[in-house]
């Protein structure tokens, strides 16, 4: 497959791998350290009714999520027999990753106006 | 209680952030306009484009790291012991804003780098992944900035 295919493939891999990551740290409640910026030391757990923060963790988990799967997938995709990626695949790979962004971005908004009252 | 990370310079790092940010729309504007020419058939201003969506990428990863320098001293004097209880409503966009900003974050450099590797004129395919990336990450940034400067005409300092 060629480079440009391979890039594709890749992006769409850590777009969606990234943003998926990113909101299962929500959903399954993985544990991530936490900044205590009034102590200004990291904690693995959250004291209640001090403020920490975990979203620093959450993106490096994110976009570490995101960069593995994009470059395996880039890789193996490198592995094949050289042929393009033919424009029903480039379609169905692009809805697909659309989906996943505007629905994790759904996600988001949903469960923080839900949880604060804005809805 | 210690300092907060870099507190002292919080008016600077908000101005800087608020700065970066008026290129970061400044160039995602101008790389919507050319995305919205290939929308219907035009390929005249590639390059141009391609010089806007590495603008708008390197613009979103320093109004990002500024923003995240600024969040410990914010967290703390702002967000924690104002909005939380006093307006939940305002804590609720600014826990979007953030997530969001991740998102975006993922989705900036996902556009660029997509963006070097392929030519809209020829491989209009990828234009199904490339367009609505970059409507995506319009919304995202336009939700960002207008729920950044809400907040902070709501509450922009301790002091």
């Amino acid at each position: 497959m060629k480079r440009g295919d391979r890039a594709f493939l890749g992006v769409a891999a850590f777009l969606a791998a990234g943003a998926l990551a990113y909101c299962s740290v929500m959903w399954f409640g993985i544990a991530v350290p936490r900044y205590y910026p009034s102590a200004g030391m990291w904690k693995w757990t959250m004291d209640p009714g001090v403020p920490s923060q975990g979203w620093f963790a959450a993106q490096a988990f994110a976009l570490a999520v995101g960069a593995l799967a994009g470059g395996v997938v880039a890789w193996a995709s490198g592995r094949g027999d050289g042929g393009a990626l033919g424009a029903g695949r480039v379609r169905a790979v692009s809805v697909a990753t659309v989906l996943v962004l505007a629905g994790c971005l759904g996600y988001l908004m949903w469960h923080e106006f839900v949880k604060w009252g804005v809805f | 209680m210690k300092p907060v990370f870099l507190e002292s310079f919080y008016p600077v790092l908000l101005l800087a952030h608020l700065g970066v940010t008026f290129f970061l729309v400044g160039a995602m504007v101008h790389n919507f306009w050319c995305v919205i020419r290939y929308v219907n058939g035009r390929f005249d201003r590639c390059d141009s484009e391609k010089r806007y969506a590495k603008w708008l990428f390197l613009a979103y990863l320093a109004a990002y790291g500024i923003g995240a320098l600024v969040y410990p001293a914010y967290k703390v004097y702002i967000g924690y012991p104002g909005f939380r209880i006093e307006t939940p409503w305002a804590k609720g966009l600014f826990e979007v804003k953030e997530h969001w900003a991740v998102i975006g974050l993922l989705m900036a450099g996902g556009y660029y780098y997509l963006r070097r590797n392929f030519e809209p004129e020829k491989e209009r395919a990828k234009l199904a992944l490339y367009v609505p990336l970059c409507f995506l990450l319009n919304a995202t940034v336009w939700y960002v900035v207008i729920a950044g400067c809400r907040l902070t005409m709501l509450k922009g300092s301790w002091s």
